[in-house]
């Protein structure tokens, strides 16, 4: 998918915008260095509980990855102002340079255990940090820096406060990011994107700010022993969420596998499924629809022939597409009949239903009714059907110039024009 | 409350009656701010309210034990039961009036324990936190932890042990096994609550602390209802899959309930038993690549036409390879019909080189088949079906797994499907060999319950 033009347009921002933390992040740490390391002790513990953090990540809907304990340590850092009764005054270069080398350490071992990592979500935390340690160095009561006991404890509730709004802040700050970089060189509106972003993001990070929160407020009490003692009500919480992505996952897996019975049964030419659902995930993508309904479609497409299991039977050579439009009709009901007796997939039934629909009826406007998921399935499996197993540039072209003369009536224009980029490219 | 014998009743006025003569007393005696009562309360209210399971023994999430440590620690072991117990009066799941009873004077009585022992025991600061002595302080929290959740479960194992049948001893070790892991690190962060609330950071203290349990909460919530959504998915699909043949219908799901009721009789860990559950729903998924009119064929069937039916198990964990978690179950579904003198299929296995998913879903099969109507010939009942299962074992069976099936179904009792009998069946057709009969021949129909019961919920335990 990385491969057409919009893919390529939203690599190149990741990049950019990895590759301009990092330096920063160099630029940080060098200046920090050349100025002296402030509280080298309780530096070391943060740079030990990111690089940790880094270790254990979880993926929260959407293929996001997120590693909660070492977003809590970066906030916890950028905010902290005392360590056991002494205060602390890290300049906001030397937030970075920790965070940064914190990070970097976490993705080395990362490497070298040969597990994949994901630089452009790591960056964040980063920059979620130094927007923390900005905001609350500038707005801050100006006991906290002097640490006069008998002030700060009066002020501290109110720090609490502060605290807690700096967070909120600095979470919009970060899923607007994210929402940026997810929607640029897509025909996506960033408004849509970040609302998409919130959903799956929000919770966490709601936990993953209380956290950092806690950490910056016990350890001038408690000392660096703050630290472990608050990660773990947060590893509850990634444990919970690891069990979600868990049965998300194996849910997909498992519609994946059972959307082969019409395959394995012969009433689908292998394979035509899986390339329906791929593409048409892509194209989704691509229309700029949002998670949910990403994953409406995945299932529909991976569904969308289970109709033909009803028939006694098979169609032969298994397309849909050379039948009449009314047995077409009546594999795409049966279909819905099957996935609507799961009791929960019921979006996914109408998807599945209305596949066969035309786009628009002669002389008729079109049917604003009718799920975007639908048009894309349809136009997508048609494509599929007329490519075959065969990919060959002239049978792609073919498949793709028979869409179009089928486009304004049959087809969604708006989805062919889609569907021909992604398969150019 | 007139269904409740005897001495049920004599102990929950029992209970009822020490409880609210604790909280009269705790009310006169109340030193804190009403204000800190109140807020205290009220997070003590909205963590009860949104109590949920985790579908897993050895975790429970509980927001209410820390919040009442908390108490304990901050306002002193009194208003604590007040707060706890003012609380408790508006939450709860309980339908019947005693039962709220009960558990108020249950969860008023458990802060008293836990506040005894917290005082009892060396470091406390008395009814103010900024007098308590770090580390000793530790030591006592842990303590009053463990009080709480001792006297939590014993209070509430005598009701559960006194209207069923199980032994106290049973519920409670049961109860306490579920809860005791995770109580200690709750009890730690009524702590951290305490230290931070009285050191200067007031109320929002216990807002942050107990947010990411929340939202722990929260994602085991969602876990939950995916996994509902999951469960009814394969079921449908499996569903769809069968309508190939009228008369296998409900036979996955039966085959399933059948292997975890086995499973459960040999004590099988839950987590495995949920992997055999799907392994037993999807062990005929492979029929998919055998032609129809050879499953619905009528009449003996020759060796090519028994060689094609062969190939289902390995047909079926070709399609359902792509699901990860299935791991064990794909040998179960790959292994189903092998026999234990080695003469099945596929791989022509023997006695323990079996997977033990396979042994199990194999004695299972035949025994959901057997008990069912099918295309050739009517159902039996269960006992000639038990007694064919028990001529079999050692040769085709496992014995170890054919007596926990017996035993299960003596035990729990098994609903056969004997659904498809208007058909007409014709008894001079002899099948010899049925792919799942044992031996040779075929039969089906049930209902095996796959559920469980806890009888605690939250940490938290209550009668509901």
């Amino acid at each position: 998918m990385t491969t057409h033009a919009a893919g390529s347009a939203n690599l190149l921002v990741r990049r950019t915008v990895v590759i301009g933390v990092a330096l920063g992040c160099v630029v940080a740490l060098g200046f920090t260095l050349a100025h002296g390391v402030v509280r080298l002790d309780v530096a070391a513990a943060f740079v030990a509980l990111i690089a940790l953090g880094e270790l254990l990540q979880v993926r929260l809907p959407g293929d996001r990855p997120a590693a909660p304990i070492a977003a809590s340590a970066a906030l916890g850092y950028a905010l902290l102002f005392a360590v056991g009764g002494q205060p602390v005054s890290q300049p906001i270069a030397q937030v970075a340079g920790v965070v940064g080398v914190g990070v970097a350490a976490g993705a080395g071992i990362q490497v070298l255990a040969g597990r994949r990592w994901h630089a452009s979500v790591a960056v964040r935390r980063v920059v979620s940090a130094v927007v923390a340690g900005l905001v609350f160095r500038t707005t801050a009561p100006h006991s906290l820096a002097t640490l006069r006991v008998s002030q700060y404890k009066n002020d501290l509730r109110w720090v609490a406060l502060l605290m807690v709004a700096v967070v909120a802040l600095t979470g919009i700050v970060d899923l607007a990011i994210g929402a940026f970089v997810r929607s640029s060189g897509r025909r996506v509106a960033f408004g849509w994107m970040l609302r998409d972003e919130i959903g799956a993001g929000a919770g966490l990070w709601a936990a993953v700010g209380a956290t950092g929160v806690l950490m910056a407020l016990a350890t001038p009490s408690m000392n660096l022993y703050a630290l472990p003692i608050f990660c773990v009500p947060l590893l509850l919480t990634q444990f919970a969420f690891r069990r979600y992505a868990a049965i998300r996952t194996t849910y997909r897996q498992t519609i994946r596998s059972l959307s082969r019975v019409a395959e394995v049964g012969g009433y689908v030419e292998t394979g035509h499924a899986h390339r329906v659902s791929s593409l048409a995930v892509a194209v989704g993508r691509e229309m700029g629809l949002a998670e949910t309904e990403i994953t409406d479609l995945e299932y529909a497409a991976l569904l969308h022939d289970i109709g033909q299991l009803s028939l006694t039977d098979p169609i032969p050579g298994g397309s849909t597409l050379v039948v009449a439009p009314v047995e077409r009709r009546r594999v795409a009901e049966l279909g819905a009949d099957v996935i609507k007796t799961t009791g929960v997939l019921d979006r996914v039934a109408d998807i599945v239903a209305r596949q066969a629909d035309p786009y628009r009826r002669h002389r008729e406007a079109p049917d604003e009714s009718l799920p975007i998921e639908s048009r894309i399935i349809k136009a997508v499996s048609a494509y599929d059907d007329l490519v075959g197993e065969s990919q060959g540039p002239e049978s792609t072209a073919d498949a793709l110039e028979r869409l179009r003369l089928g486009m304004a009536y049959e087809y969604d224009p708006a989805v062919v024009e889609t569907l021909t980029r992604i398969v150019a490219s | 409350m007139r269904s409740l014998p005897r001495m049920a009743l004599a102990y929950v006025v029992a209970v009822s009656v020490i409880g609210a003569a604790a909280i009269a007393f705790a009310i006169a005696n109340s030193s804190a701010a009403w204000s800190e009562v109140a807020f205290l309360a009220c997070i003590y209210w909205v963590g009860d309210r949104g109590r949920v399971g985790t579908k897993l023994r050895t975790l429970t999430i509980s927001v209410t034990l820390p919040i009442a440590l908390a108490a304990v620690l901050l306002v002193g072991v009194w208003s604590a039961v007040v707060v706890c117990a003012a609380a408790s009066l508006f939450a709860g799941s309980a339908s019947q009036w005693y039962k709220r009873v009960f558990n108020v004077a249950q969860v008023a009585l458990t802060v008293v324990a836990a506040g005894a022992a917290y005082q009892w025991l060396p470091g406390h600061g008395g009814d103010n936190f900024e007098g308590a002595q770090f580390p000793t302080v530790l030591g006592s929290v842990a303590g009053a932890a463990v009080m709480y959740c001792v006297v939590n479960i014993l209070l509430v194992a005598v009701i559960v042990s006194l209207t069923t049948n199980m032994s106290l001893p049973r519920v409670w070790w049961g109860g306490m096994a579920e809860m005791a892991s995770s109580n200690l690190g709750y009890g730690l962060l009524g702590l951290v609550i305490a230290v931070l609330w009285s050191g200067g950071v007031g109320p929002v203290a216990a807002l942050l602390v107990l947010a990411p349990i929340v939202i722990a909460r929260w994602a085991f919530q969602q876990y939950g209802e995916q996994h509902k959504a999951y469960e009814a998915t394969v079921a449908s699909l499996i569903r769809a899959v069968e309508t190939k043949d009228y008369y296998t219908r409900g036979h996955s799901e039966r085959v399933a309930k059948a292997s975890v009721m086995l499973a459960e009789q040999l004590g099988m860990r839950e987590d495995r038993l949920e992997m055999l559950h799907y392994a037993g729903m999807l062990h005929d998924v492979g029929k998919l690549g055998v032609p129809t009119k050879l499953l619905q064929k009528t009449g003996p069937l020759n060796d090519a036409e028994f060689d094609a039916i062969k190939l289902h198990p390995t047909r079926g964990v070709e399609m359902v390879n792509g699901i990860a978690f299935l791991d064990e179950a794909m040998l179960g579904i790959r292994h189903h019909h092998e026999r234990v003198d080695g003469l099945g299929y596929p791989d022509g296995l023997a006695g323990d080189q079996i997977p033990e998913f396979a042994r199990i879903i194999a004695v299972a099969d035949a025994f959901d088949s057997m008990t069912s109507t099918r295309s050739y010939r009517s159902a039996r009942s269960v006992a000639a079906a038990i007694a064919e299962l028990k001529r079999w074992a050692g040769t085709q069976f496992d014995t170890r797994m054919v007596d926990a099936l017996v035993a299960a179904v003596d035990a729990r009792g098994w609903d056969a499907n004997v659904e498809p009998t208007e058909e007409v069946i014709d008894p001079s057709v002899l099948v010899l060999r049925d792919h799942d009969d044992p031996g040779g021949e075929v039969a089906a129909f049930g209902q095996p319950p796959y559920q469980r019961s806890p009888y605690y919920d939250g940490v938290q335990a209550q009668v509901s």
